[in-house]
């Protein structure tokens, strides 16, 4: 009689064969994001050197500025592991630990929503702050409660923001000559004269086709939302991240800014156009609302996380004074993942019933009440320039 | 409902290895040990130690809940009452009987000359007196499913055999299509049920092929082919497959029996012949098997003499490096020594090798388990819950409704045991209750 | 130390790297932003250099250059006293390597101070082009200056002794900064180049109007001159544009290179006031009209009716139609409609006879264009009395 191995049913795992798991999921990802970066650099790199703006040592800048984001992060994790786990005092035990937590994730979207003429010293501040403050301290990967690279990025920006426009700003070369964007960003525009015209938030950076394609000034790599979309393709194609996230959370922002400007006058879809075409939105749509440590694990805890954020990006960009929202928004919320989704696992396993009622009606108020409020606040909040009609293919 | 319909996982079936060697009789092993046990409940031996048994003699009885009387396999002696390793992974005491090769039948085994005479209760007894249970794996009593009082309408034969390596009730099913047709009649009778279905999974078009002609006599019968997915074999996903319709505990609820192709078979053998259930079928397939094959077995007989017919362990395999498998690789156990006999539930023994070690990163939160998890639980939360012993919570999660199918911890990437929390937390939850 | 390298070796490499690269980094940094701040630059002379090398058919290269000082003052237009143009830079235009001309950026003044390239091809001495790059001139008077204007600087050869630039009507002071610039530049360019400013053997002894009513019209002034190896003198007639008439009293025509000298001397002597003209002069009825520019395109026009013997004003009537751009009135004064001004003037004038009238607040410059006419019309009187 042999004596055989034990083991826990079920035998088959995805995770043994030898074409999936950690690795696969990493390589998929760093795919994913290829598309997004190869963009980042043809716009803020290459492009301008065809321009003959630049020279070729700052043409390989955006690459390289976004690989130090990846690199950087990877060694402080390694550090910072050597520091804290005994058993990680060597370098086999520090990479066994790094080949599966994603260390250089943090740093490398950290990077992407960072302006181009960000120093680098300021990129290595974001990314101790994202990956050794937001990561490891929370007990390392699995563990954090908020998405890291938000965390490096929201600190950058309270703090450091004065820095990065000293040292060049968000403009890359080429379009710091354009005079018609008048120094801003299509955001920063709207939330300096808060009137809702096309003339004036569109028109200066081309038709809303330039924001689609992404040739409109904006953070390293968040403006190209034809490639965002490629990578989204990719993505759920391989299964690493779940269609419908950030397609909830783009839709409730579409469908709200579209509300707003109706309260506001101006019935043009080309304002929710704008709003989802212009800063981080289908970035952090992607990229950091399906991050998921940090984001509800049910399907139905998910649809409640991207409802809601969708309202407080427009809340936070509309009504207070930050231009963007995005980042905000999210590490908002990831306070509240651990509460939604256990309430969203209660109401998905017994369905709507007495029991769960409460909790699913405390989800609806909460979410009619704060898409009302937007909606009210934020139509009298705006003005809008009244004109003729333009046909849809005067947008674009 | 949003979100609620029950998607199932594509598993890669693995079946071409034990799928084409036809099904094999090896009904007169020399000696059987059929163990006492039956689900949870221990049975109780009829028989002493020295007596002389023919094939369909009563040798045990099942008491409590399900009580039916278990019986002799082979013909010959009982030659001593001792532990055996059992397919729930334990050891159990089990009637060991020497066979004598002269294959005698209990006076009780009497063609039936009115089969189609007898009435619901008539059949219903039939199958307490064969001590019918189900041969799907959970070995769960087949008369108590049509004592129901809900009004039953449609009987569905389970034939599709949705976990990966199993091929006995594909083998089984095409071998036998008359008799499961008649199976079905009969249960049919014995439900009061209009509707008769046989699902099937879609690529085993052999099935209906094989079926097809005995269709005609009975043409309230008819196939219904499903989506290769685990878990399509159970029987909520069949239901809903089948019926469209959804029920919270039983499939009764809502006029549906779901029935195992091999028990149809084996019941079709009681009301005709009055065959007690005393063999099953059988696949002893995986990678470390020489040359996988199903046979069609007396309860009772060893395992490793099956092994051998296959052929032995391939080559080369290192039992320390290798599952030996009770039931499907998705539900099984792992079973640590080869010595184990089969009962009832026993449809498989694969013997795989281990997959390489690997490193594994801790729980991304992906929440592939809750997408995955036919019962919509979020197994994530179960198991955090469970970490904390809060009670309360996991019976918000309704960790009962587990079906212990193993999805969540096959599609996690980070090789987390999930299911295994799972179902500590649903078994604690029974022990609480 | 061998023992502390194989224990903490590893994270020592860690450290060395993050240090490295924090070095590195922030070089790589460094150099972007001031790369940045150079292309911002280099775009912005760019685009005004684009201008220049348009000027040059063929040309490549601009290096800036430091040009000989030059110090030199010009009166400006409108009797507003003289102004000293300054160089801002000079750049030397190359095709590959053969220099093809300068470029001058010079200082200037219209009404307010303004910024122009001039273009000075090397092949032919010759302005080839002249660029605005910074004005605050009205602007509805600017833009009245067109192609027509400005193409007038395409091929002025610089060797026209007088270099005068053909004023667009009503854009008297904006035009006179072109020519600022235009002389000022033909001064630069004399100083670094192998060229000689075309120069006449001429003293302008003395410049005036001419009043004698049979002549006026047609040349309104009168220069003495003295001229030519053997110092002859003479009085010359003027047109209104300086342009050589004939000789008071006649004679021999003096030759076309005194001509132009006596243009550009006239022209740079600043000292008349050209604002007022005469237009007509009926004997018989003793009426005098004449006019002046204020800020109408159409100029002031008075009708004087003088006595017998032509020295003593005994009536002023204007026909005015002031009225400032676009505003309907004169600047600031709002006390009544044209010529409320004009007869506010005229009363001061005929009370005292002294033609040196007080200007009228908001209505500046209608008051400086009907005092000059009174100038010259007290001066006209004057000489008739003194002929007699």
């Amino acid at each position: 009689m042999a004596r055989f191995a034990g083991g826990k049913a079920p035998f088959l795992r995805i995770s043994d064969q030898p074409n999936q798991g950690t690795g696969i999921i990493m390589r998929d990802f760093m795919i994913g994001l290829a598309p997004v970066i190869l963009f980042s650099w043809y716009k803020n790199g290459i492009q301008v050197m065809i321009d003959g703006n630049i020279g070729f040592f700052e043409m390989l800048y955006p690459l390289i500025f976004i690989l130090l984001g990846g690199l950087m992060s990877l060694i402080m994790e390694g550090i910072t592991l050597y520091i804290i786990h005994p058993d990680s005092r060597s370098l086999k035990g520090v990479m066994a630990k790094l080949s599966t937590s994603y260390p250089m994730v943090p740093g490398l979207l950290l990077a992407m929503v960072l302006p181009l003429y960000t120093p680098v010293w300021v990129l290595i501040f974001g990314c101790f702050m994202g990956t050794v403050v937001g990561k490891m301290l929370f007990g390392g990967f699995g563990h954090n409660i908020f998405n890291p690279a938000l965390i490096g990025y929201l600190t950058i920006a309270v703090t450091l923001t004065g820095v990065i426009n000293a040292a060049g700003g968000v403009f890359n070369a080429s379009e710091v000559l354009v005079d018609s964007y008048a120094g801003a960003t299509p955001l920063t525009l709207l939330s300096r004269i808060k009137e809702l015209d096309y003339d004036k938030l569109v028109a200066p950076y081309g038709t809303l086709w330039n924001f689609f394609l992404g040739t409109i000034p904006g953070a390293l790599a968040e403006t190209g939302a034809l490639a965002i979309l490629v990578s989204y393709g990719w993505l759920v194609y391989r299964k690493v991240i779940k269609w419908f996230t950030p397609l909830i959370y783009v839709g409730t922002v579409f469908v709200l800014s579209w509300f707003i400007g109706i309260a506001s006058g101006e019935p043009g879809i080309w304002f929710p156009l704008y709003s989802i075409l212009s800063g981080g939105l289908m970035f952090g749509a992607v990229f950091m609302a399906t991050e998921p440590v940090t984001t509800p694990r049910n399907p139905l805890g998910k649809v409640v996380f991207a409802l809601f954020l969708g309202v407080f990006t427009v809340l936070f960009r509309y009504i207070s004074t930050l231009p963007e929202g995005v980042a905000t928004s999210i590490v908002f919320l990831n306070i509240f993942t651990m509460p939604i989704d256990n309430w969203t696992a209660v109401i998905r396993a017994r369905g709507i019933k007495k029991q769960t009622a409460i909790k699913a009606s405390v989800f609806a108020v909460l979410f009619i009440a704060l898409v009302l409020y937007a909606i009210l606040k934020a139509g009298s909040m705006y003005t809008a320039f009244i004109q003729g009609p333009i046909g849809i293919g005067g947008w674009f | 409902m949003l979100f609620r319909k029950i998607k199932g996982v594509r598993i890669e079936g693995n079946k071409q290895m034990s799928r084409c060697a036809p099904l094999r009789d090896y009904l007169d092993p020399p000696v059987v040990s059929i163990p006492l046990l039956q689900g949870m409940s221990v049975l109780k031996p009829a028989v002493e130690v020295g007596a002389n048994v023919k094939i369909g003699d009563i040798i045990a009885y099942r008491e409590g809940f399900g009580a039916m009387p278990i019986h002799a396999s082979i013909a010959g002696k009982v030659t001593a009452i001792k532990k055996v390793w059992h397919a729930s992974g334990r050891m159990v005491e089990a009637v060991e009987i020497e066979n004598d090769h002269s294959g005698a039948l209990s006076d009780s085994i009497q063609p039936e000359k009115n089969p189609d005479g007898l009435d619901k209760e008539a059949l219903i007894q039939k199958m307490i007196d064969a001590g019918l249970s189900g041969l799907g794996g959970a070995g769960f009593p087949t008369y108590i499913k049509y004592q129901t009082k809900c009004p039953i309408d449609t009987v569905i034969i389970n034939a599709i055999e949705c976990e990966p390596y199993l091929t006995c009730d594909f083998l089984m099913s095409i071998k036998y299509p008359e008799k499961l047709v008649k199976g079905l009649h009969y249960f049919m009778k014995a439900a009061g049920a209009e509707k008769g279905v046989i699902a099937y999974k879609a690529y085993n078009q052999a099935v209906e092929d094989a079926v097809k002609p005995y269709l005609e006599r009975f043409p309230e019968i008819t196939t219904f082919p499903l989506k290769d997915v685990y878990p399509a074999g159970w029987e909520k996903y069949v239901t809903e497959a089948v019926t469209g319709k959804t029920y919270p505990k039983l499939p009764s609820q809502v006029g549906v029996i779901v029935n195992n192709a091999g028990t149809a078979i084996a019941y079709a053998d009681m009301v005709e012949n009055n065959i007690p259930l005393i063999a099953r079928n059988i696949t002893i397939t995986g990678e470390g098997i020489t040359n996988p094959q199903n046979f069609y077995v007396p309860f009772g007989i060893k395992v490793a003499e099956l092994v051998a017919l296959c052929g032995g362990y391939q080559e080369g395999l290192d039992p320390k490096y290798a599952w030996y498998i009770a039931g499907g690789p998705m539900t099984g156990k792992a079973i640590l020594i080869d010595d184990l006999v089969v009962n009832d539930t026993l449809g498989a023994v694969i013997v795989i090798p281990t997959p390489k070690e690997k490193l594994h990163p801790e729980c991304l939160g992906c929440g592939k388990c809750a997408d995955a998890c036919p019962a919509f639980l979020t197994p994530t939360e179960i198991k955090r819950a469970y970490d904390m012993k809060d009670e309360t919570a996991i019976r918000n999660l309704q960790a009962d409704k587990c079906i212990a199918c193993g999805l969540c911890s096959y599609v996690c990437p980070s090789h987390i045991e999930i299911t295994d929390a799972v179902v500590k937390a649903r078994d604690s939850l029974k022990k609480g209750a | 130390m061998k023992v502390f390298f194989g224990k903490h070796g590893f994270i020592l490499i860690l450290v060395a790297i993050f240090v490295l690269i924090f070095g590195l980094g922030g070089v790589y940094s460094r150099f972007m932003t001031s790369e940045l701040e150079e292309h911002i630059e280099e775009n912005a002379t760019g685009a005004e250099y684009a201008l220049y090398l348009e000027m040059f058919p063929g040309a490549d290269t601009l290096t800036p250059y430091t040009p000989g000082e030059v110090s030199k003052t010009y009166p400006l237009a409108g009797g507003r006293g003289d102004f000293a143009p300054t160089v801002d830079k000079a750049l030397k235009i190359l095709q590959g390597t053969s220099e093809k001309g300068v470029v001058y950026v010079i200082n200037t003044k219209g009404k307010e101070p303004m910024k122009v390239g001039v273009g000075i091809s090397l092949e032919n001495d010759a302005c080839v082009g002249i660029a605005v790059l910074e004005q605050n001139d009205t602007p509805d008077y600017f833009s009245q200056l067109g192609d027509p204007f400005y193409s007038q600087f395409d091929a002025k050869a610089l060797s026209d002794l007088a270099l005068a630039v053909d004023t667009f009507a009503g854009v008297t002071y904006s035009s006179k900064a072109f020519e600022i610039a235009l002389f000022y530049a033909r001064e630069l360019y004399a100083a670094d180049y192998d060229f000689v400013i075309p120069t006449v053997a001429m003293t302008l002894v003395k410049l005036e109007y001419n009043f004698d009513p049979t002549t006026f019209i047609a040349s309104p002034y009168i220069a003495n001159i003295i001229y030519g190896d053997q110092d002859t003198e003479a009085a010359v007639m003027l047109s209104a544009s300086f342009d050589y008439v004939g000789l008071v009293g006649g004679g021999t025509d003096l030759e076309a290179d005194f001509q132009a000298a006596v243009k550009a001397l006239a022209q740079g002597a600043g000292t008349l006031n050209t604002q007022a003209s005469f237009v007509s002069f009926d004997e018989e009825n003793n009426t005098l009209v004449m006019q002046t520019k204020g800020y109408n395109p159409n100029a002031i026009q008075a009708s004087i009716v003088l006595n017998d013997t032509l020295d003593i004003v005994v009536s002023i009537t204007f026909v005015s139609m002031e009225t400032y751009a676009n505003q309907g009135g004169y600047g600031d004064y709002t006390g009544g409609p044209a010529p409320a001004v004009e007869n506010n003037l005229r009363n001061q004038y005929l009370a005292d006879g002294d033609p040196n009238v007080d200007g009228v607040a908001g209505a500046t410059v209608s008051s400086n264009a009907v005092r000059s006419l009174l100038q010259l019309l007290d001066g006209f009187v004057e000489a008739q009395n003194g002929g007699e």
